[in-house]
């Protein structure tokens, strides 16, 4: 027998790429996470699944627009129409959601809750309990029904398991207990980035997000077909994902050519099935020091040439600024010195507060007190460079 | 570092020359080197350079005794632990190297300058004339900025304040508080609108539960109005069913009356008049055929009295069907057989006779006079056997005596063995090893050739020293697009600043001449102006009152006139003094415009030449002209990198080929070994491979026929083994045959005598089984004959026949008697069955009559028809039955109309025979329906707008544009914020930094100034302007301050030596010595400054070494008197 385990799909939750200025990809991406959805159907008719499992977070949040409840409906109706059901459970971004509220969704959906845990099939029972409220800060664990005999049992659970640091701790569980409850497969959600963890009669896998949001989300892109046979159960990522977002480090030191060198980098980091949408980080690139502007156009110029290839954004990794002796090294020197007294520290720090203040919230985040320290000492090293720069014009 | 003694070795026009600076005096460390003009000492200035930096690419300008590549320079050098003696040359590898050639890595003389660079050096701490005035100038420039001046003067680095302002003003374009037009400010409009629009485009609970609520409404409105319109269609339904009742009313009425004239009786039973109708026509019918029979059966039964039996007859008939009907025991019919048999049996008799004799002949000619036919032939099977053991003996024989044919031929064949000698293998190796070899010599030579060609050709055009450039190192591409971006972006701000003051400048023209066009005008008479004559026309009535006379009163009319003339003008004038007003106001901002943008163009001119002069170095270290343009260096390094590569290339294919000369040595040697030990005596010439390949050809023909034979040896034993083996063989096979033939009469005959009477053997056997089936035939036929007599003797007595009658006789008379007797027989038989035939048919037909008038009986049996006749009762009671029918169908009809009614509604409908009150209960349907429509709409339209917000695709595009538009915002707010953080940093620094150097370097520079300017400038000072400061000299003893702008050539290079010389000493004093080195700067120096100069490189002495070169022998002695210890070194003549 055979599923399709997907999870965290964020339904119409934007992409956030400075690559989607680009008119034409906008376009392309527009409504990528439904594009993504209409794939992992497509995926599951293909593969003739006994049903699709989505562990959680179909949603962004619990007051959705109702257009994307709408083309959630209309989606899983189509695989229903193949005779695949869908049996999902609520995650924390939607566990206040109530999708009957806006009209029924399919005789093909199964929503699985502590009240109606259980999702009988021929030869397998599918457990699994949604979240109820935003927080679950216990275990679930002990509420799962224990595995029916006889036949192949299934458990979807949205938990963060032992811990991720880029995830809120929701429903946390141990992996040896939630290995040993006695089902065969766990059909897992809520952490972004995909693993798998086994024992000797149990696989649990978290699929991670089958389409990457942005570059802080590079190790999705995919879901998880189950195979379960006479020789076990094996768990087969397959790429969904529209656009891939990945860091490219470039080292330019000794490149001849160095467009050249950042073309062949992207060609080689671009995923066969899927756009490239890349954060170039540039490294013993001492001829582009202190000009972001120029080495940006570098990039996009190298990458222009690239079917499917974006640029993010592009980074120049200095050591730190170079300069022969003289007044402006000792100015530089100077700079450093007083970068980490405190007095030019709460300084800076008020002054990226009243920055923070007039930023919108939602990008007041990337100038955070924790990053003062790094943008203190970006800011330097770049004024130092724009200083040498023109020196060395003068 | 100190220089102990610079060795110019081969340099310019020296060769082997040392300028000693001896060890370090206890006094000042001061060496002035003279020279007079064209001594060399600018040469040995450059030399100095030279070692320190390294020969500089491309064309050399000491290189005109000795070659470039030949240059060489040297020095001792003492540093705080050692003594270096060092050499350098021009080569590109290893130019540095020890006294003995050793190669010295660079950085020993790089860790000495502590990162200074030539540039730096030579502007900082090597000076000469040209160098002061240029600093000067350079101070001079940089306006109003004592952090840049001050830098300036230190480092040659310039515009720290005015990058710091360009930095400034690019983070103030994306933020500052309170802006409006900033790039934050509007990205936060733009996303509140985008905001606003996605409110607008996501479908919410809130408006879904509105829209569902719509659809609610407006299905319950529908019910409503359903229920409404199915009330009018029931009171309309009620109206049209009363009108029906009252007509269906009627209608029944009137059959009744029709009914009480018919009879009466019970209805009819469906098909009652037509079962009457059949009845009739059939009891007519069989009262006619009952006649008709009993008219057959009487004249049957005469015919039959006519026509008597005959019973001998019939015997007959039965004994010749039997006999016609027997069969032979093949199956066959007895009678044809028999027939058959009579006419053939005689003819076979005859063959087999005549068959019988042949076959004695046969056996005669095969086995002798006395042989018996029985004993010669023998069975198929048997016979078959005996040919198949005969034929193998014969074959064995066959096989036996060909293989020792074969091995005779094979035998005479076979000659003698040949021999090949043992170094033949050896011989053949070489030359398949020389054949399998990639060695193409000839090839490799040519293709050496040809990169050769490459290489001239792609070194065309770069210099005799380009490979010194490439050695020394290629720039990156990135350095030189790097380049070309800042060119072009110089000279795009350059022409745009161009074309900005070109239009200020003919603004300015323009104004100008408009300016001059007004001035020939008619004047504009002026408030003033008019003062003025008013004045003076008051003095002069003041005077002419005095005096009274008339030149006086001229003199007043003439101001009065004036005056009045003035005043009129004055009066017309307004507008034109307005306008006149507005011209100047103009021509003062043209002016203001055109001196900014003039301003600005020169700085612009100044940056785009700063950057033409980095392409000039990067073009020198390319080996190009200074004024190459930059477009040309990426040109430049690809063909130097081409050009490279080419020269690798054919390094590569030059040792490609020298070492297949060498390997085509080491085999001609093994090659000359090898024919030797064959017996061929060849000398290491050109025919030596044509002599070695000969050879082998021949050892390999002999090699080649030694391997023949063995082959040939090899099948010869095969065929004695076959031969061998095939003599077994035919002895089996013969003993076979032997065996097989011991009783038979071919006991004696071999097996081909046996095989060679094969025919006639076939012959016999064919013979003996033709007599066989003949004899078989003949005695079928006889039995046959018996059978057939044997049955018909019983006819024969019947018929009188003879006893020996032929079977065709008997069958003939047989026949005729039989077929007589069987027409009489067939003949009563018919009458016969015509008698019964005729009697069951009065029989039947009078039943049929009787039936039928039952059936009329039935049919009207209590009906009061008594005396009407059957057909015409029938005729009324169908008519009486369908008036019957046809009230029931009103009964049912006023039943149905009625259904779905109450009775009582129904009743007082009928009641109701109002004619107009249809027409009102139709157009409250009409009503009712227009209502339910609207509400069908309605509904329609609350489930469409429903539908069509669910198929929208709501706002995730918006939202994706959003988070675009956040992205954006976030990256360019992170990347402002390090640079207003980074600024931040700086500004302080950049406080701190002139607050602490100020001081010391201001008045180290103040020092110096001071004396070598001999007290004519009392001090420096600074000026604030602004968030910056500007240098200011104070002049004399009344301390008139002067920009530096201001100060003459001579005085601004003071200046600058000043600040050197403080500069001097702040990096000694931080890094350690460095020599401080001048090349005839005193020249533009008066005698007083010159003094003092020298006397300030005096103190400079103290702290570390100062050489100055000059050619001014005056200049010599005027150090020799400030100076105690000075040592002096005299260039010597070339």
């Amino acid at each position: 027998m055979r599923f399709l385990h997907a999870a965290d799909l964020h339904l119409d939750s934007p992409l956030r790429a400075q690559a989607l200025k680009n008119p034409l990809l906008a376009g392309a991406l527009r409504h990528a996470s439904r594009s993504v959805l209409a794939r992992i159907v497509d995926l599951a008719i293909a593969e003739e699944v006994m049903a699709l499992l989505l562990a959680g977070d179909v949603f962004d949040g619990g007051v959705v627009d109702v257009t994307s409840r709408a083309a959630l409906v209309v989606e899983l109706a189509r695989l229903g129409r193949a005779g695949i059901p869908a049996v999902m459970i609520r995650g924390n971004h939607d566990a206040l959601l109530d999708l009957e509220r806006y009209g029924p969704i399919g005789p093909s959906v199964t929503v699985l809750t502590a009240a109606r845990p259980t999702l009988d099939l021929p030869g397998v029972a599918i457990h699994g309990i949604g979240f109820e409220t935003r927080h679950v800060q216990d275990s679930l664990l002990p509420r799962y029904p224990r595995a029916t005999p006889g036949v192949v049992n299934l458990g979807l659970m949205h938990t963060s398991l032992g811990g991720s640091p880029d995830h809120d701790p929701y429903a946390p569980c141990a992996e040896a207990d939630l290995l040993g409850h006695g089902y065969d497969y766990w059909a897992l959600g809520h952490i972004h980035q995909r693993f798998e963890r086994r024992s000797d009669s149990c696989l649990a896998v978290m699929p991670g997000i089958p389409q990457g949001r942005s570059i802080r989300e590079t190790a999705g892109g995919s879901v998880t077909l189950v195979d379960i046979g006479l020789d076990g159960i094996r768990a087969t990522p397959l790429a969904v994902d529209l656009m891939r977002f990945a860091t490219v480090t470039v080292d330019l030191a000794g490149a001849g050519d160095a467009a050249r060198a950042i073309s062949d980098a992207l060609l080689a980091a671009r995923p066969a099935d899927a756009a490239l949408a890349a954060r170039v980080v540039l490294t013993g690139a001492a001829a582009l020091a202190g000009d972001r502007a120029y080495a940006r156009a570098l990039v996009e110029q190298a990458a222009e040439a690239l079917p499917d290839v974006h640029i993010e954004t592009v980074q120049l990794c200095e050591v730190g600024p170079h300069t022969a002796p003289g007044v402006l090294a000792d100015l530089a020197a100077m700079m450093q010195q007083d970068a980490a007294s405190p007095g030019v520290r709460d300084e800076a720090a008020a002054a990226l507060d009243d920055w923070r203040r007039a930023l919108p919230r939602d990008v007041a985040h990337v100038l955070s007190d924790a990053v003062l320290d790094e943008l203190m000492a970006e800011g330097r090293d770049a004024v130092v460079h724009r200083l040498a720069r023109a020196a060395g014009r003068g | 570092m100190r220089l102990r003694r610079l060795d110019l070795i081969r340099y310019g026009r020296f060769a082997d020359v040392a300028l000693d600076f001896g060890a370090r005096p206890a006094g000042p460390d001061v060496t002035v080197v003279y020279g007079p003009n064209e001594a060399g000492k600018s040469t040995a200035f450059a030399g100095w350079l030279d070692f320190l930096f390294g020969l500089p690419k491309g064309e050399h300008p000491h290189a005109f005794r000795f070659d470039r590549k030949e240059l060489m320079v040297g020095a001792v050098i003492e540093t705080q632990d050692q003594m270096l003696t060092l050499r350098r040359t021009g080569a590109t590898k290893e130019p540095l190297t020890d006294e003995q050639g050793r190669m010295v890595e660079e950085n020993r003389l790089t860790a000495l300058l502590w990162g200074l660079d030539r540039a730096a050096y030579r502007t900082r701490f090597s000076l000469n004339d040209q160098i002061l005035r240029d600093g000067g100038a350079e101070i001079a420039a940089a306006q109003g900025d004592l952090g840049q001046l001050l830098h300036a003067g230190t480092s040659g680095l310039s515009g720290i304040t005015a990058e710091l302002d360009a930095i400034e003003e690019e983070i103030d374009k994306f933020h500052k508080k309170r802006a409006s037009s900033s790039i934050l400010a509007k990205a936060k409009k733009d996303l509140a609108e985008i905001e606003a629009q996605i409110a607008d485009a996501r479908l919410d609970p809130r408006l879904w539960d509105k829209l569902q609520a719509d659809v609610a409404a407006a299905a319950d409105a529908e019910v409503a109005a359903r229920a409404d319109r199915t009330a009018a269609q029931q009171a309309c339904a009620l109206r049209r069913a009363a009108d029906g009742g009252r007509d269906l009313t009627r209608r029944m009425a009137e059959i009744d009356s029709a009914l009480a004239d018919l009879p009466s009786g019970p209805t009819l039973p469906h098909g009652a008049e037509a079962r009457l109708t059949e009845a009739l026509t059939r009891r007519a019918t069989a009262a006619q055929a009952i006649a008709a029979a009993r008219q057959a059966g009487d004249a049957a039964t005469a015919a039959l009295a006519d026509l008597p039996a005959d019973p001998d007859g019939a015997t007959v008939a039965a004994l010749f069907d039997t006999v016609m009907d027997a069969t032979f025991e093949d199956g066959q019919k007895l009678e044809a057989r028999a027939q058959t048999a009579a006419a053939d049996i005689d003819g076979l008799r005859g063959r087999r006779d005549a068959l019988d004799a042949r076959i004695a002949a046969l056996a005669t000619r095969i086995a002798g006079p006395d042989a018996r036919a029985d004993d010669v032939s023998m069975p198929r099977d048997r016979m078959a056997r005996l040919v198949t053991s005969a034929q193998a003996a014969r074959d064995a024989d066959r096989e036996r005596a060909s293989l020792a044919a074969q091995c005779d031929r094979m035998a005479s064949l076979l000659g003698p063995e040949p021999v090949v000698p043992d170094a033949a293998p050896a011989l053949a190796a070489i030359l398949a090893a020389a054949d399998r070899g990639t060695d193409d010599l000839a090839a490799l030579q040519a293709q050496a050739a040809v990169l050769a060609l490459t290489a001239r050709t792609a070194a065309l055009g770069l210099g005799p020293d380009w490979a010194t450039a490439v050695a020394t190192g290629l720039p990156p591409d990135a350095a030189l697009v790097a380049l070309a971006v800042t060119d072009d972006r110089l000279q795009q701000a350059y022409d745009a600043t161009a074309r900005a003051w070109h239009e200020a400048a003919e603004l300015l023209a323009s104004l100008r001449a408009r300016d001059d066009a007004m001035a020939d005008a008619d004047t504009v008479v002026t408030d003033a102006a008019l003062e003025q004559a008013l004045a003076a026309r008051d003095g002069a009535w003041q005077v002419h009152r005095d005096t009274l006379d008339p030149v006086t009163a001229d003199d007043f009319a003439l101001t009065l006139r004036t005056h009045d003339d003035l005043r009129d003008r004055h009066a017309t004038m307004a507008e034109a003094r307005v306008q006149l007003a507005q011209r100047r106001i103009e021509l003062a901002r043209a002016e203001a415009t055109e001196t900014h943008r003039k301003a600005a163009l020169d700085l612009a001119a100044a940056a785009l030449a700063d950057g033409r002069t980095d392409v000039a170095q990067m073009a020198d270290r390319l080996g190009l002209a200074p004024d190459s343009p930059v477009v040309s260096l990426r040109d430049r390094r690809a063909a130097l990198l081409a050009a490279a590569q080419a020269a690798e290339a054919l390094q590569t294919a030059d040792a490609a080929v020298a070492q297949a000369v060498t390997r085509q040595a080491g085999r001609d040697a093994q090659l000359v070994a090898v024919l030797h030990d064959l017996g061929h005596t060849v000398g290491a010439d050109r025919m030596l491979w044509h002599t070695a390949r000969r050879v082998a050809a021949e050892l390999a023909q002999s090699g080649e026929q030694a391997r023949a034979r063995a082959a040939a040896a090899q099948t010869l034993n095969g065929l004695i083994r076959d031969q061998i083996e095939a003599a077994d063989k035919a002895k089996a096979a013969n003993d076979a045959y032997r065996t097989a033939t011991t009783d038979l009469w071919c006991r004696e005959l071999s097996a081909d005598a046996f095989l060679a009477l094969r025919g006639e053997l076939d012959d016999l056997a064919a013979r003996t089984q033709e007599r066989a089936d003949l004899d078989q035939r003949i005695g079928r036929l006889a039995t046959a004959l018996d059978h057939f007599h044997r049955l018909t003797a019983p006819l024969v007595a019947v018929l009188a026949l003879a006893q020996d009658a032929d079977p065709t006789a008997i069958v003939g008379a047989a026949r005729l008697r039989a077929d007589a007797a069987k027409d009489i027989d067939r003949r009563r038989r018919s009458l016969e069955d015509d008698v019964r035939t005729a009697t069951a048919a009065v029989a039947q037909h009078s039943a049929t009559r009787d039936g039928c008038d039952a059936v009329i009986a039935q049919v009207l049996n209590g009906q009061d028809t008594t005396d009407a006749p059957p057909q015409d009762a029938i005729a009324l009671l169908v008519r009486r039955d369908a008036l019957r029918a046809s009230r029931d169908a009103v009964a049912s009809e006023q039943a149905r109309n009625a259904e779905g009614f109450d009775p009582a509604g129904l009743s007082r409908e009928i009641a109701d025979a109002d004619p107009l009150r249809s027409g009102l209960l139709i157009e409250a349907l009409d009503l009712a329906d227009a209502a339910h429509e609207a509400a069908m709409a309605r509904l329609t339209t609350a489930r469409l707008l429903l539908d069509q917000a669910l198929s929208r695709d709501g706002a995730a595009a918006l939202q994706q544009d959003r988070a675009t538009m956040l992205e954006t915002l976030g990256d360019a707010a992170r990347a402002q914020a390090t640079q207003m953080l980074g600024l931040m940093i700086a500004r302080g620094a950049l406080r701190r930094f002139r607050r602490d150097r100020r001081g010391t370097l201001l008045q180290a520079s103040e020092a110096a100034f001071t004396a070598m300017t001999g007290g004519e400038w009392s001090g420096l000072d600074t000026q604030q302007m602004g968030r910056t400061e500007r240098l200011i000299g104070v002049r004399g003893g009344h301390g008139a301050h002067v920009a530096v702008d201001a100060m003459s050539t001579g005085t601004r290079g003071q200046l600058y030596l000043a600040l050197r010389i403080a500069g001097h000493a702040d990096f000694i004093a931080r890094n350690g010595p460095l020599p401080f080195v001048t090349d005839d700067i005193h020249e533009t120096f008066d005698d007083d400054r010159a003094q003092a100069a020298i006397r300030l490189a005096g103190e400079m002495g103290q702290r570390g070494q100062v050489i100055l070169f000059t050619h001014h022998r005056h200049l010599v002695d005027l150090a020799r008197d400030a100076i105690a210890g000075l040592r002096v070194i005299d260039i010597p003549a070339a």
